[in-house]
């Protein structure tokens, strides 16, 4: 029995477990000029229902929207903007150069090299997650 | 104890297996790596120092305002090496790293004891709207201090990319960030007597740009010195 009490205790904390989280959060550095800059990080879903991603708040940056940057396969690429990011159960999903990112845009301050900037990611289920993203020079 | 029903038994069992799965799944799940690793750069694609022919079709000379004051023409860097980009600066993700790989080039370049004084890398706005000439040189130093930008007027643009083939359109994709521009994204390699020899896209391996352009510091050399 006391096996059995174990075992619901672990199923009660197993939905802490596979909480949506995010790691590896960094802005590109970009000139002091700059208008725009762009945001990455790795999303992982350990649970068993898929969620999306539906937006964003980074400090220091006005807006900041859902953007992947589409190859054409004609030569060029492409800018689309989105509103949501799905979130596949059990899986995850990376924002890295050259495809999904997040457009930081309006950035208020420059950024620096090394500073840290924390920000809010916004899912249809999970609610709000907090992120840190690391200012990075690529 | 002896005369436990079997049913205890096999809910026992079932209790006692079903934490040892969650135990190894948790486990797993906690000291596994992503299971989709963030890709490699690829092999680098071995550049023929023999296949370096003349693009046809498309570059030429010009002239632009520059960044380091008055006007530059690609006619006055004969003798140089030229690692030409076109992009715009409000671009936050593509334009930033093929700039970054130019300027990582052009480290590598120094590093293995080439004359980076013989290569001029520039980078030419196809957004003369928004993009300004202060704002143009201070963008273009951040990737590269050799860096320096054009801007030239609107139709000085549109005549500039139609020469080099520059696809650039201009969408409105409802983004807070205003227009953004469907583009290629080609660093142009333009040898010592200003012709293009190769097209290096962003899926390159940067060692594509940084042999070439070894290529064409020897050839020119060779031409030289008979």
């Amino acid at each position: 029995m006391r096996i059995l009490a174990a075992l619901l205790i672990m199923l009660a904390v197993t939905p802490a477990l596979a909480a949506i989280t995010v790691t590896d959060g960094w802005v590109r550095a970009m000139p002091p000029g700059a208008k725009n800059s762009a945001g990455y990080l790795e999303i992982r879903n350990p649970g068993g229902a898929a969620d999306e991603l539906l937006g964003a708040r980074i400090d220091g940056v006005r807006v900041t929207e859902l953007h992947e940057m589409v190859d054409a396969g004609d030569g060029t690429k492409y800018m689309q903007h989105r509103n949501t990011i799905a979130v596949p159960a059990s899986g995850h999903v990376l924002l890295a150069p050259g495809g999904l990112h997040l457009m930081l845009i309006d950035l208020q301050r420059p950024l620096q090299a090394g500073e840290k900037l924390g920000g809010t990611l916004h899912f249809r289920k999970a609610g709000e997650v907090k992120v840190e993203m690391e200012v990075r020079m690529p | 104890m002896a005369d436990t029903p079997p049913v205890r038994h096999t809910l026992r069992n079932a209790a006692l297996a079903l934490a040892g799965a969650l135990l190894v799944s948790i486990t797993l799940w906690m000291t596994l790596p992503p299971e989709a690793p963030i890709a490699e750069p690829s092999a680098p694609a071995a550049v023929d120092p023999d296949s370096l022919p003349v693009v046809a079709g498309l570059g030429g000379d010009f002239t632009l305002p520059a960044t380091t004051g008055g006007e530059l023409s690609l006619a006055s860097l004969r003798g140089k090496v030229v690692l030409l980009n076109f992009g715009f600066t409000h671009c936050p993700d593509v334009c930033p790293m093929v700039l970054t790989r130019m300027g990582n080039a052009l480290r590598e370049l120094e590093r293995e004891g080439a004359d980076v004084s013989r290569v001029q890398p520039l980078f030419v706005t196809f957004d003369p709207e928004r993009d300004t000439l202060a704002g143009l040189k201070e963008y273009v130093a951040f990737f590269h201090p050799a860096l320096i930008g054009l801007r030239g007027s609107v139709e000085q643009t549109a005549a500039l990319t139609k020469q080099y083939k520059v696809i650039h359109l201009k969408q409105d994709t409802g983004s807070a960030s205003g227009y953004v521009f469907r583009h290629s994204d080609f660093v142009y390699v333009i040898d010592t007597e200003g012709r293009v020899r190769l097209l290096v896209g962003s899926e390159d391996p940067e060692v594509a740009m940084v042999a070439a352009v070894k290529r064409l510091l020897r050839d020119a050399d060779r031409k030289r010195h008979g």
